[in-house]
């Protein structure tokens, strides 16, 4: 980029577990910028990115009771780029994935590039990576959906129950903001299991999940029936899993379809006088739908 | 005293060898950590939301992008003096009745339209 200025922005992520989930890119970014901004969730988290680099500085402070959150990340963003502006390169750390549930990274990205700075986000291990692990969910089986929980109800998002789906932040359920010791308000999870009970049967097993956040912990995995949802004690860091639908349709016209044209593919490959690995790949395709 | 929970976590995180040696005996590191007995206890469940408790966590935001009202806030107020108050308005006269709509005559129903065939499937030549 010949019309960059020479500050520039990277916005990388801790991962859900201390220390252990950060990427080396990551870290080598930590310790090779001129000025570090982080927000991360807890002293621990704080302590390690200041080991790492001790002229790191907290944004924790942009926080203020009863602020508006829109003034708070956008204060975040305004510090993050004025260390850009003063020709630094500076590097923001936030917990987890740094673009998931994150605004002020992406916000402070948008502005960097429109000012003409170099800005990039690495990506990072976010708590979606940790369930795919920790409850041996493939998306690549079934497909997966993923909804922040109070947008899927206000939204009435749409969904394919026989695909996996991901409800973030259940614990949260239409409320604006985190109070200490805080839990799932009943009346809203009745809402929320009432909606899941148009497609799925109240005997549905769904598992109410919360990522490990230090190396010695066990994640927190507690498997219940969708009828008994309203009953669990859910915190603001827990999501909801909800496996797909056992039965699923197949559309025996687009599957024929699909058979021919293999079918077709492997006659005029093998009249070609195709070699031998690619007619063996497309045969084992069709074989595999048969 | 957090700071000394914080400092042994990240002990323990970095040095794959701390980490063994904790498995192996977790009561001994963590005397030897200098923490206190409610520390121990946390770090002891092996649970993230106690050890989380015993570092002492700060709020987190949550739906912002959901349950915020868009648009811009609200104006602050006014200053100056607010405006006489202007006298009743004047009654408005009684609205007219509107003509009856005519009728429109009816169409004459639409003929079926023909399904369309489905896509043939490609011809499968013969070996």
């Amino acid at each position: 980029m010949s019309g960059a200025r020479r500050g520039s922005l990277v916005v990388v992520g801790t991962g859900i577990s201390l220390v252990g989930q950060m990427t080396l890119e990551a870290l080598a970014r930590v310790k090779r910028a001129d000025a570090v901004y982080f927000v991360v969730t807890n002293p621990a988290t704080e302590a390690w990115i200041k080991r790492l680099k001790p002229s790191a500085v907290s944004l924790e402070d942009c926080y203020a009771e009863g602020r508006h959150r829109a003034h708070t990340y956008r204060d975040m963003a305004d510090r993050i780029l004025d260390a850009v502006r003063a020709g630094k390169q500076v590097c923001a750390v936030f917990y987890g994935h740094p673009g998931v549930f994150v605004r002020p990274s992406h916000d402070a990205i948008r502005r960097a590039r429109r000012e003409g700075f170099r800005a990039t986000m690495l990506p990072g291990v976010s708590a979606e990576a940790c369930l795919f692990a920790d409850l041996g969910v493939n998306p690549g089986r079934a497909g997966c959906q993923s909804f922040e929980a109070t947008d899927f109800l206000v939204f009435r998002r749409r969904f394919d129950p026989g695909s996996a789906l991901i409800l973030w932040q259940v614990g949260v359920l239409g409320e604006a903001s985190v109070r200490k010791g805080m839990t799932a308000s009943p009346d809203r999870l009745r809402v929320l299991t009432n909606v899941l009970r148009r497609h799925y049967p109240s005997s549905h097993p769904v598992t109410i999940y919360e990522a490990a956040q230090f190396p010695f912990c066990d994640p927190h995995i507690k498997r219940v029936r969708l009828a008994r949802l309203p009953e669990q004690k859910i915190l603001p860091t827990m999501t909801l899993y909800v496996p797909p639908r056992p039965s699923r349709v197949r559309d025996r016209r687009a599957l024929r379809w699909l058979i021919g044209e293999i079918r077709g593919a492997n006659g005029a490959t093998g009249a070609k006088g195709a070699t031998g690995a690619g007619a063996k790949s497309a045969g084992g395709a069709g074989g595999a739908n048969r | 005293m957090a700071d000394k929970l914080s400092a042994f976590l990240v002990d323990v995180a970095e040095d794959p060898n701390r980490l063994a040696q904790f498995s192996a005996n977790a009561q001994r590191e963590l005397d030897r950590a200098g923490l206190t007995d409610a520390q121990k206890t946390a770090v002891l469940t092996r649970d993230s939301r106690k050890v989380r408790a015993a570092l002492g966590t700060w709020a987190l935001a949550a739906n912002d992008d959901v349950l915020e009202v868009p648009g811009p806030p609200p104006p602050p107020p006014p200053t100056s003096p607010p405006p006489r108050r202007q006298p009743p308005a004047k009654r408005k006269p009684p609205k007219k009745k509107r003509p009856p709509k005519r009728k429109r005559p009816r169409r004459p129903p639409k003929r079926p339209t023909r399904r369309k065939r489905a896509p043939s499937r490609p011809s499968r030549k013969k070996r």
